[in-house]
This record gives structure tokens, sequence and C-alpha cells, in this order.
């Protein structure tokens, strides 16, 4: 049943990272844009109802109920997921996938996506990252260097506001940088010991999006000073970090070109043989189940890597019968992830004279430095790794009963107990064919939509890369000096990295790739994919800065084309 | 007299107390409703009375809040069904012992409430059930505190817009 049919110029699938910078980027370059997102809108301030809460405000001071945690086992696993954040998750129950290798999916259906929890740590690839593949010889050659993103990475980062410093290292490009905040004294500490004990290994601090120092850019944005809250994953209403919904999202709006279409789920593609392009899409009302289909020249996809995998395996047509774009049978394929599973903690016993007041938004980051210039282990690639350094207060024992209790809780003010540093692996993985993401053939959602089999897993790469970063960081950390090293192999699913990447993987052959180096797919060429679907491989950058110069640039191409008359 | 003497001599006294109706306590196993401990007025002065025994508060619940409201939600919400179920047996037990061996709860003074939990706390022959209640109190009660606005403000330094930050300042 179609209650209506409009044309746009362009239309946007997905109001998150990605999704926002498209929309953004279209609707500057004048085209009348529609953003669909298939969850409800939340609109920037308003619709963060625990911003501005304290810790003892929530009914269980931030536990989890159980009830919540046995029914959503996979999102109650993901270091994010809270009691003052919990409603801009995905529940598993609420939009069920199928697991065929353990795979825990961490998603934010609603206008702003998962941009509205992310970690905010915005570092960019470089030339060892794109080259990786046809380097050490996976999966196929990028067909975009760094060269080709730079300006993109440089214009993403103005608008949205990176801290951090240049630290003139190769691996790691600089950008455009509002001020970084300072390591603390052990963080610093560590920094010089890796410095005077190895030539290639670099502590920084992880830059990130937020606003230390906003220029005229964002206070048109209406964005204000990161004020350090650390309570980024319910929504900052200064605006201090990026959200799609704090920034690009209103941007788009303000030029009058967009049109913001929460609740719509997205079907499918509509693909017209005649022409051989997309015609545009079908969407079903998240509510009412309405169906509505929606004309426009240009398609982008920006679903989140796999929902975007799965909307086109939907698309099907006599021209594309396995999925639209899927000419040679690898929609879905070569999808992959980052190793989060080493972590290594340790006290320092230095230091006791000093403390860290205040809260920093981001922690330090060691950049790759295994695998850069020349294979030097049993293992392709490398790992990136954060670093941080904190010391809590230490209350007294809890003692006795009655008012002896009370007094050793509230007698005397906790000491600062010792400074304790850990750091966690950020590795890449290897896109293979054998992990994928498909449809299944019967089992269908609340929507009609075809439930989504994910399979991921670790392999033989995965297992010494992991055994090499404890190795490493065991030996980086016992030269600094620090005592009570403990390593740990979380054993943790992949998705808990919250970096699934691939499956529409770019490239320069059309046998072997689905999109071309503009982010188009091959066969159809108004369909552009630029969400973590388009990744070829993974390297060990937090990944979204990435998407969004990818988004970006994408988005100026197609328009320049259709301008041009040669879409 | 020890525990299974108490609880003897209690079970004769209850069937006393049986026709003295408006008196007697509704046993804490039938304040479960779907797997939640719904206790009335009475069995909620009682946990207020035992928490403020262990861990007194009355000069400072403006800023701390009311602990059984905490303990109740805490128990309801974040243990299994298995848990509340033991945590209320525990609480029956733990009231019918302290009429037998002192006097009723509600006229019980701190002290004998502390006195009775510690005694059977230290008891070899103390029930799972009555040991999870008391520790459970004891842990929730402490929990509660804890995480305060008194003690998280004033104790922990909390403020949800920290002061400037400094990376390395003296102790």
């Amino acid at each position: 049943m179609y209650q209506e049919s409009t044309r746009y110029n362009a239309i946007v699938i997905g109001a998150g990272m990605s999704g926002g910078w498209s929309a953004k980027e279209l609707c500057e370059r004048g085209l009348k844009t529609l953003l669909l997102e298939r969850g409800p809108d939340v609109k920037h301030i308003r619709d963060y109802p625990t911003a501005t809460k304290n810790p003892w405000e929530f009914d269980h001071r931030g536990e989890m109920p159980l009830k919540i945690r046995e029914e959503n086992p996979s999102i109650a696993r993901c270091y994010a997921y809270r009691e003052d954040n919990a409603h801009f998750f995905v529940k598993d129950t609420d939009h069920p996938y199928v697991q065929d290798r353990p795979f825990d999916w961490i998603r934010g259906y609603q206008v702003g996506g998962k941009s509205l929890m992310w970690a905010r740590q915005t570092q960019r690839w470089s030339d060892f990252d794109f080259e990786g593949p046809a380097r050490d010889g996976f999966a196929v050659d990028w067909p975009i260097r760094y060269a080709d993103l730079e300006p993109w990475y440089t214009k993403v980062e103005r608008f949205v506001g990176i801290s951090g410093n240049r630290d003139g290292i190769d691996v790691l490009p600089d950008g455009e940088f509002l001020p970084a905040w300072d390591l603390n004294c052990v963080q610093q500490y560590f920094q010089k010991s890796v410095k005077e004990n190895y030539r290639d290994r670099h502590v920084i601090f992880g830059r990130c999006a937020h606003l230390s120092d906003p220029q005229p850019i964002h206070l048109e944005q209406n964005r204000g000073k990161c004020l350090a809250r650390r309570e980024c994953e319910r929504g900052c209403p200064i605006g201090g970090y990026f959200s799609a919904n704090s920034s690009t999202i209103p941007w788009a709006a303000k030029t009058g070109n967009l049109t913001l279409r929460p609740d719509a789920v997205v079907e499918s593609i509509l693909y017209d043989s005649g022409s051989g392009k997309a015609k545009g899409v079908r969407v079903i009302d998240a509510n009412t189940k309405q169906v509505v289909e929606y004309e426009a020249d240009l398609i982008f996809l920006n679903a989140g890597a796999i929902n975007s995998i799965a909307l086109l395996l939907n698309s099907t047509s006599t021209a594309f019968p396995e999925g639209l774009g899927n000419h040679n049978g690898l929609l879905g394929k070569y999808v992959a992830f980052h190793n989060y599973r080493g972590k290594i903690n340790a006290i320092c016993e230095d230091f006791g004279e000093l403390r860290e007041i205040g809260r920093k938004p981001s922690s330090g980051y060691l950049p790759r430095f295994r695998n850069v210039y020349k294979q030097e282990t049993d293992f392709l690639r490398g790992y990136a790794a954060g670093f941080g350094a904190s010391r809590g207060f230490v209350g007294a024992p809890t003692t006795g009963w009655g008012e002896q209790l009370r007094e050793s809780i509230l007698g005397a003010k906790p000491k600062l107990g010792p400074w304790r540093v850990g750091s966690h692996m950020m590795g890449a993985t290897l896109p293979k064919e054998e992990s994928y993401v498909n449809l299944d053939p019967t089992k269908k959602d609340e929507w009609g939509m075809p439930l989504i089999h994910i399979a991921m897993d670790y392999d033989d790469n995965d297992e010494k890369m992991l055994q090499d970063f404890f190795d490493q960081f065991s030996e980086m950390f016992e030269r600094a000096g620090f005592k009570e090293i403990k390593t740990r192999d979380t054993k943790q699913a992949p998705g808990l990295d919250i970096h699934e990447m691939g499956g529409v993987r770019m490239g320069r052959d059309p046998k072997t790739s689905l999109l071309n180096e503009w982010n188009q797919l091959h066969t159809c060429s108004n369909v552009i994919v630029s969400d973590g679907a388009c990744m070829t491989s993974t390297s060990t950058q937090n990944p979204s800065l990435t998407y969004m110069a990818i988004a970006a640039r994408a988005a100026h191409h197609a328009v320049d084309q259709l301008e041009k008359g040669t879409l | 007299m020890n525990r299974r003497e108490a609880l003897e001599a209690l079970a004769i006294m209850s069937a006393g107390t049986f026709f003295l109706g408006g008196c007697a306590d509704r046993p804490a196993e039938e304040l479960i409703v779907n797997g939640r401990f719904v206790p009335d007025k009475r069995h909620l002065e009682y946990l207020t009375k035992i928490s403020e025994a262990i861990l007194p508060l009355h000069d400072i619940k403006e800023r701390v809040g009311e602990p059984a409201a905490y303990i109740l939600t805490m128990m309801n919400d974040c243990r299994s069904t298995e848990q509340v179920a033991q945590f209320v047996a525990g609480f029956e037990e733990y009231k019918l012992l302290m009429q037998s061996q002192y006097q009723k709860l509600r006229k019980a003074a701190p002290a004998e409430i502390i006195d009775l939990m510690q005694e059977q706390l230290a008891s070899a022959e103390i029930s799972g059930a009555l040991e999870y209640f008391v520790v459970s109190m004891r842990s929730l009660s402490i929990d509660h505190l804890r995480s305060s606005e008194l003690y998280m403000a004033d104790m922990h330094e909390y403020k949800l817009v920290p002061d400037p930050y400094s990376p390395c300042a003296p102790v």
C-alpha cells in the first residue's frame, strides 16, 4: 500500500556519524536531501534526559537491572552501556539477529546513531594503512591513498573540532588540531620511558573530537567548550564533543534543503533496469508499518556497516538477484573488526606526591609500531594501544556495626591510592572470505525484514598478535619500573570493539570489489556506500574520522558528477 | 538456647498469637509478588530499622536518602528471584529469632538488632537464607551510603562539572 511518493535530489540512509556528513555536504551543495533514520528522532539537548543528573540520582546508582542484563547479553557486555545512557542502545531483544559465530552487535537506532555514544577517538590513517593489503597480500588493494583523503580529513577535523598535538609521527599523520589536554605525570613519565627505550614507539595524547578551544565554526554550530565532564555518552548539552545531533544534522537543516524522516526503516533500494541506476528507496514506517517510496538521483548508504550490507542484500531485482551491486558474489564477505581482547594493568609506585585534578576526555595513545617499515613478526599488521594512568580514592575498610561502621566510612576522608596504569590493544584483523554478513532465507523481524546472520571470528594471526601485545607491553611496563604487571585476555567475542567494517569493500577491480575509488557501486553508480561497509581493511585506528572523511569526499564527487551530467 | 530451640519455642508462641489478629506480622514470604518483595508498611519499617541499626544515618538522611527504598530497589531489580526469595526467607527467620531471643522486632533496640546479627554470623548453624539476609542488609546499607551525594561529593570530591584540569597537582 503506497501512501506517498516524493522526489528528492538525494537520499541518505542512516542519520549517524557518516550519514550526517553525507547530508551536510549534499545540503550545502544545494541538493534537496532526504535523511532517513530507522529509529526515533533525538534532538540535541532536548532529548538528553540524563545529561545533567548526578550519579546518586539514578535508581540503581549505575548498575543495570538483572532482567535487562539477562535479556540483552550482548549490549550488557558493552563498556559504554549503563543506566544513564541505556536509552541510546538497541536492546538485543528488540532487534534480534543470528550469530553464526559469537558476535556482540552494539547498535544505536536513533537520529545521531552511535555518534551519541562513541569513544570520540579520532586518529588519521596513513599510507602505512592504505598500502597494507597490497604490501602484505591480503584482501585487495585500496583504490585510494592518504593523499586522496588528506584534504577531507582536514575539512572534517576543522568542522568537528579535534583536540590533539602535532606529534610528527609518520604512521599517524598530524591534522588540524585544537589544543590537547596534557598527559598526567605518570603518562608523561611513561612517554619519556618509552622514548628512551624504543626508537619507533610513541606515547601521545589520544586525539579526540572535543572542543578544547572552540573556533568560530564551532560557535556557529552553537557548540561550546568541553567541560571534561566525561558523561559524554549521555549526550552533551554543550556540544563539547562532536555528534551528528549537535553538529552535522542541524547544520544541514539550516540550509533549508534537509528533510529528516525518523522512524523510517528502509526495506530496499529500488533499481531501474532501464537506466541501470537506482531510482529510490522503499521505506516501512517503524510504527505504523505503512510503506512509502521515495525517489532520488543519488542514494547514499550510511546505515552502519552491517545494516548497509543487509540493505543491499535485500535489494534484489532481475538484474541483481543476489543483492544490489552484488555482481561478483562478494557482497557481505570480507567483513572484519578490531581485536580488543588484550589488556594489561600494573601499579606505578612513584609520584605519590602528585595527583590529577579534574578530568580530561581522552587518554594516552600508542600508535602502531609493529610491522610498520618491514615485516618483523610472525603475524601480519599490528596494533595500537591506549594508555591510562589514574589514582582513585581508597576508603578505609568498612569495619564493625552501627556507629563504628559509620565512623569507618565517614570518619576520615578516603586516601589517594597508588597510581594504576593500564593499556588495551586495538589490533587490526584481516578481512576474510569466510567472515560474512548475510540474510536468513525465512526468518523475518517485526518489519518483515530478513534476520541478519553474522559470522566473524579471531584467527591465528589475531592470537599471535595478542601474545605479542602482552609480551611487548609487559616489557615496556617493566622498563618503566611498573609493578604487579598483570595481563588479561578478555576473550570477548567480536563486536564489542564496535568497529565492524567491510562487506561492500572498495577496490580497483570490479571483479574483486564492490565500490570504486569514489564509493560508488561498480555496477550501479548512483548508489554510494560511504560508511564502515566500504572499508577494504581495518588497520588499528578508531575508524569514525575516516568514515566521515570518506563520506564527505564521496558526497562531493557525486554532486560534481551530477552537475556535469556524468552520473 | 540455641537457634533450633529458639525456633521451636517461637513456633509454639506463634501458634498462640495466631488468634490475636492485628497484632501478628504477616510472614514476609507472603509479601513476594511476581518474584519481587513488596513489603507492607510494617515490614518496610523493619527494613528501615534494621538498616538504621547497621549503619545509623538519621541525622544525614536529607543528603543520603532512605536506605530501605534503595535496598528494596536493588534487591528486586538487580538480584535474581531466587535471591529475593532467599533474602525474604532470611528476613522472616531473623524476625522470629529476634522475637524468641530478645523481643519483637518493632520494639528491638539497635544494639539488640546488631547483637543478633553478629551472633548468627558467628554461629555455625546459621541458615543460608539468614546469612544472605544479614550480609545483604549490611552490604546494601554500605552501598547506599557510599553512592550517596554526601559521600561522593564530600568524601570523593565528585563534581558533575569538574575543577579545571591539572595533570600533575601536588597532593
